[in-house]
Formats: structure tokens, sequence, C-alpha cells
């Protein structure tokens, strides 16, 4: 069977296990239940020689999968859960023979009880494990089974995975969209919750791109592929989610250490109980005997092994499902150290869709002027002079020595002028009177607005004034990462007053303006000199920054650069997804640090009062109860470790 | 009588010392190539078997684990260094395709964390 086969199916192997642990169980439980009777009543028909007889068959059914695994593995020089639970029944049950032939008390209930109550446990444990892994299954199965696709201009319906990038696909209401692509015929409202978590249908027109496995609410539309199989957004989700939970937290080493040395070390401490009550106090050879057995089975490396893992595959599973993609379990360290959130402007506290709102000077003179040069620019900012100038009909014209200065303009030749286009900066370095319309440029500025002069020669024609509100959601999630002790810092190519009245819009903590965007990695270093920082970007321009911050927050509406290059993916554009990660994160690792803390009290504290350190108060404990505790004390790091689906982010 | 069981104890601890924390030559395989892939079994019973195995860096590779306990240990082996995961059968071998592009040693696990197996891969 391979990696493909056993995704395919999965649940059949399952079943096929569950039942032969569940029909151990089962048997074991028939024959356990008449040696409880005995132990609670002491009058069962055919005395010690009947307890053999039921203890037997439990030995045989349901113990062989401990004692096989047990052996095996001691042959290799390793120890595990399976070592403690053979040596503790195996001691209560030839102990018992023993005694059965000498005529002394037998225990074979005892080892009966073991064995099946630590088959419960697995029983429990396979049941909830299920309920901890389900994110990654409940993904996969959201990929649609079939597509309507044109093929030799007719509709014909092929199974989803048989699609090929360009296809033309034709998505009915209520369909699922079978593949990503973009709109080419048609609207519609798309329910992307599934994928993205965004709650909203959002409305897709031509042009618009498409999710695979979203669902279409109303309209009928027609799209072309753009991705298919595993360069899928939703393929993409899946292989980052099955990463991230297959990843360590660094935590886990420490715990690796700690288990490589708990079986053998428990076994000596067993022979040191033994020996204490045997020897050294003076008591019966069976009593010594049962305490050293409880000290073997209530000891459970298995709690401590589960604790990180499980609660890293709940937490990451739970993320994937709202949209927010940790990338390992690293980043959940991470996230606990930050303290400062850094933000970049422009798409990520704003809409990245700027406008033009204001214009001084002649408008047609300035546009005319300043499109040409634009129309080869690739900033933000020109695209929405640009639009303003083709809405007005304006053309570019044809210019010369084109030359973008970085972070302040671009400068080239126009009908045998020298025209610049950038901030009054730029303009005034170069020789251009700006003071005509400093005065308004300031006021615009303080409105958070941007603002660009228009110059030939040395002459300023005029001034264009272009907004990118902040997004609709930009107040509220600011306001709550202050809530949850974050400062906040805007770091923006802006200029300082315009940057400032955006950041007083939003009620950002502080703001860094005019930085280059190659500067952008350094200023968040620089920031981090004094305290972890959490870099919040679009992740296309904001790598290096991403890439320089102890944890990178990519935003790009499921972007290939996006998922590339951040510590944790937010697939939706939202701010809030910002909060909520890092509540997440925190709330994940706060997760595995109580799981952690809980197994290490259970056994600190459970392998003493096994061993009869407080017999003295009357604190004693049967070896069976003790095999119950060790059951579900896996059991239980499993339901904390579920519990967290029930957290709010 | 006591004295005897004091001096069997001590001998007992000294074994489990020596058997579990003592220099134990593991086991070790490399893989083989076959066709531009290279592959590799292990046998999934108390333990991995090999314990270490080698691989080429730069070749596509193919670990073949064939369970044969049925214990729940092993119901899962992780390998984060490689970014996979997955749920063995028991007594059918499953194969786990990895690119081990990066050489070094790399530690794969059960699902527990208790038993643990090597990856080197070298040039």
């Amino acid at each position: 069977m391979s990696e493909a086969a056993m995704t395919a199916a999965p649940r059949g192997f399952k079943k096929r296990f569950s039942l032969s642990l569940r029909w151990s169980f089962v048997i074991s439980l028939l024959f356990t239940l008449p040696l409880v009777y005995e132990m609670i009543f002491h009058n069962l028909p055919g005395g010690d020689f009947a307890q053999f007889l039921l203890a037997t068959p439990v030995m045989l059914v349901g113990g062989p999968r401990f004692f096989k695994n047990g052996w095996a593995a001691l042959k290799n020089h390793k120890a595990n859960m399976d070592t403690l639970i053979t040596v503790g029944t195996l001691t209560a049950y030839f102990y018992s023979i023993y005694a059965l032939t000498q005529g002394l008390f037998v225990y074979f209930e005892i080892a009966a009880l073991l064995v099946t109550f630590i088959l419960l446990g697995q029983v429990f444990e396979e049941i909830t494990k299920g309920r901890a892994s389900q994110a990654v299954e409940k993904l996969l199965h959201l990929q649609a089974k079939d597509a309507l696709v044109v093929r030799d201009s007719k509709e014909v319906r092929i199974p989803a995975n048989e699609l090929q990038i360009d296809d033309v696909v034709i998505v009915k209401p209520g369909e699922k969209i079978p593949t990503d692509g973009t709109v080419i015929e048609g609207s519609s409202y798309i329910d992307e919750s599934l994928v993205t978590g965004e709650s909203r249908p959002v409305h897709k027109e031509v042009g618009d791109s498409v999710i695979g496995a979203s669902i279409n609410t109303a309209g009928s539309f027609r799209f072309k592929t753009t991705k298919v199989g595993s360069e899928t957004l939703l393929a993409q989700i899946i292989d980052l989610v099955k990463q991230a939970q297959t990843s360590q937290a660094p935590i886990q080493k420490f715990v690796d250490k700690i288990s490589h040395y708990f079986v053998p070390i428990v076994l000596i401490l067993s022979i040191v109980t033994f020996n204490v009550w045997y020897v050294l106090l003076g008591a019966p050879v069976a009593a010594a005997l049962l305490f050293a057995v409880a000290v073997v089975v209530i000891a459970c490396p298995c709690a401590l092994g589960l604790a990180t893992p499980t609660a890293l595959m709940v937490g990451v599973g739970m993320g994937a499902r709202r949209g927010v993609l940790i990338k390992s379990g690293q980043v959940l360290e991470d996230a606990r150290a930050v303290k400062t959130v850094v933000m970049d402007k422009t798409g990520t506290i704003t809409l990245g869709q700027p406008v033009v709102t204001d214009i001084l000077g002649n408008e047609d003179e300035v546009f005319s002027y300043a499109v040409s040069l634009e129309n080869l620019s690739e900033h933000p900012l020109a695209r929405a002079i640009v639009s303003r100038a083709s809405e007005r009909g304006l053309k570019p014209d044809k210019i010369s020595d084109f030359k973008a200065h970085e972070g302040k303009g671009v400068s080239g030749s126009v009908k045998g002028q020298v025209v610049r286009v950038g901030t009054l900066q730029f303009l005034k370095e170069n020789g251009v009177t700006v003071d005509k319309h400093s005065s308004q440029g300031r006021r615009l500025q303080s409105e958070a607005k941007t603002v660009v002069g228009v110059a030939t020669d040395k002459k300023l024609l005029g001034i264009i004034a272009i907004q990118d509100a902040p997004k609709p959601d930009a107040k509220e999630a600011i306001a709550a990462l202050h809530k949850q002790g974050y400062r906040t810092v805007m770091l923006t190519g802006d200029n300082q007053t315009t940057a400032e009245a955006i950041a007083q819009q939003v009620g950002i903590d502080e703001v860094i303006a005019e930085v280059m965007p190659t500067d952008k990695a350094a200023a968040v270093a620089k920031i981090q000199e004094q305290t972890p920082v959490a870099f919040v970007g679009d992740g296309i321009n904001d790598a290096p920054a991403l890439a320089v911050a102890r944890l990178g927050i990519a935003m790009g509406s499921g972007t290939d650069v996006a998922i590339e290059s951040g510590d944790i993916v937010l697939v939706r554009n939202s701010l809030m997804d910002v909060s909520r990660a890092l509540r997440l994160s925190r709330k994940t690792f706060g997760r595995i640090k109580l799981n952690l803390f809980w197994a290490s009290i259970y056994n600190l504290i459970g392998i003493p009062i096994a061993a009869g350190v407080f017999a003295w108060a009357g604190l004693i404990l049967n070896p069976a109860l003790a095999g119950l505790a060790m059951a579900f004390s896996s059991v239980s790091v499993m339901v904390s470790s579920i519990a967290l689906l029930r957290t709010k982010i | 009588m006591q004295l005897i069981v004091l001096l069997l104890s001590l001998a007992a601890i000294g074994i489990i010392i020596w058997w579990f924390f003592g220099k134990h030559k593991g086991s070790r395989a490399e893989a083989t190539a076959e066709g531009g892939v290279q592959k590799i079994e292990i046998v999934v019973d108390g333990g991995y078997k090999p314990e270490a195995v080698q691989l080429k860096a730069g070749v596509p590779a193919e670990i073949t684990f064939l369970r044969k306990s049925a214990s729940s240990c092993f119901d899962e082996v992780l390998l984060p260094d490689f970014g996979k995961q997955a749920q063995l059968p028991v007594n059918e071998p499953y194969t786990i395709q990895i690119q081990p592009d990066k050489e070094g040693v790399f530690t794969y696990s059960c699902g527990m964390h208790m038993f643990f197996g090597k990856i080197e891969v070298k040039s």
C-alpha cells in the first residue's frame, strides 16, 4: 500500500483494526466480570482454581498485543508502555499460579483487570484520536467529485481529477466549484466558508478568481481553470496542515529525552519499592510485590508522549478550518514570545486599492503628463492615476528615459520636457519650486492622503491626492490586538503626516514612515532588538521582512507567495485574523503546557502513592486501580487536547 | 533470604541500566537504488529495524514500513523533517515517498514519541 492508496482508504483500515481491539476488550471483559464479583463477594463457585480458569483466557486473548511488543522492544534495548504492562500483569499472574500451588492468597483478578482496563483505555484512545485528526479528513472530503466542462463545444461531465488547465467549467446554482480558476462569464455569490473560513458569501464576476471546493450559491457562471490537482489552494492547504501536524514543537525534544529514561527508571523504582517493603520494612512477599506491581502499572509515559502532538494536531486543524494556517509547531512557541505586532500599511491595514480624491492645478494638463509616466510604473499609486486618466479619456504620450526612483517617484522625457511625478520632497531635490501648493499639500496629507506632485522641468503643474482607505475591520482588529496586550506599529513608505493620519484613524500605537521597500526588513530587525516582533504583510513585497521577524504572518487571499513566505498564513484578507491567529497559537501552546503539566504531575504523584509512600496515612492503591488510572491518563490528555475545539478564537 | 533478594535486586538494576542505557550497536542499512529511486524496507516490531537507514542526498527515496506489531504504539509513524505522517497497517507493507535533499541525520518516531529511528542522508 502507498500514501495515495492510504489516503483513499484510511477508514477501512481503521475499522478492521478497531474491531480486533474492541473484540479483545469485550472477551477480556466477559471473563473479568466474574473475577470482580469474587473481589466483592468472595463466594465465586470453584474458588481459586476458578479464578485461574477465568484469568487465563484474558491473558491469552487480551495480553499478547502487549506481551509481544514488550518482548520485541526489550530485544531492541527499548522499553515502552507495553513493557510496563507486561511486567505488571505477568508478575501478578505468575505469582498467583505459584500461590495457587502453595495454597497462598491469589491475585488473578488483578492480572485480568489490568489487561481489561488497559484495553478499555486503548479503545477510548482510538476514538479520541480519530476526533483529534478529523481536520485533514474533513478538508479532503471538501473536494468536488466531478465537473461540467465544455469539450468540443459540448457540455460534458467529467471526474474532477481529469480537469486540465484552461478548461472551461460551467457551475450551476448550488454546485461545488471543482478547482481554482477565473470567471469568464456570468456572476454569482460564492460560499467560501469551508475553505477560507469567510462567513459571508463573496460576490464574483468576470475577472474574479474562484477557489476550488467553495460552493456556488445562486447564479450560474463559467470559469477558466488556472490550477488543478496538487496546485490548487485546497491541495496546498491540506499539504500545509499535514506538514504542520507532523512537525515538532521544540518542547517535544525535551519530552523525548524524558521518555527515553522513563520506563527503565520506573522498572528500577519498582524493584526499589519491593526491597523497601520486603527487606527494610519486613512486609510479606505478596504485599511488597503488589506495591511493586502498582508502581509499574501506574506509570504512564504515553500521556507525556501524546501531550504535544495531539494539541498541535487539534490547534492546527482548528486554524485551517477558519482560514488560519499555522505552518509548524515552532510557530506556536514563537507566537508566545511576540510582544509587538508590526504591520505593513498598503494592503494590510488599508484596502490596497488607492483612488484619486483631489487634484490641484489644471486637471487635464496634470493627468496627461502623469499618466504618460505612471503607465510604466508598477506602484499601486500609479494604478490609481492611470485609472483616473482613462476615465477622463486621456491617453499616455510616448516617453523616453523612463526611470523609477525607489520610494520617491518616477521621471522621464515627454515631448522634449523632463517630467517628474513623485513626492514633493523628490521634486524639491530636483530643483522644482513646490511652495505654490505646499500648504494645501500638508492639509491633504493630514487627511491621510498621499500627495504626488507633477512637474515639467522645474515647474510644478499640480498636485494629485490619492487615498487608500483603511479596511473596514482595521480599527476593530487593532483594538483586539491592544486588548491582547500587543503594541502595534505601522511600517510604510508614505510620508509621516499621511501615515500618522491613517494610524490615528485605526488606532495604531506607533508609526514608522518613509521606509523604502528594501529597508522594511532592517526596520523590523531594529524593533526586534528590543522586543520580539510579529510582522504582518501581504507576502508579495514583504518576504524579507516576514523572514526577519520572529513570527511572519502573511495575508494574501491565498496567493502562492503568501503561503510560501509566512510562518502563519491568513487565507482571508481580514486583519481580524491576525488577532485570531495569535490567540489560537497562544491557546494551543498553553494547552501543550497544560497537558505536559498534567502528565508530569500524574506520574509524580501517582508513582509515590502506588509505591505505598503514603501507606502510613492509609493511602494504598490496588494495582488494578493503578492500571485503570494509567489507561485513562493518556485518554485524559487527548480529551484535554480535543477540548481546544471549544475555545473561541 | 532477604539478603539474597537484595543482591538479586541490585543485579537486576545493574542489568536494566546496562541493557537500556549501555552502548549497543544498532542495526544499520543502506538503501538500494532502482531506476533512479532508492528503496529500503523497515520492519516495525518492538522498534524500527534497521534502526538507522542510509540514503543518498538528492535521490528520491521510497521507505517501506512493514508493521508486524499490533501494539497501538505503532499505529502512526511521524517523519517531521520530511513533513510526512502515516497510519501503518498491520502485516501490510506501506510505502512513504520522501525527497532527501538536505544532508544530515533525521529522526523519526512513532506517534507517541516512544520509539525512534534514524534516516542518515549523505552525499
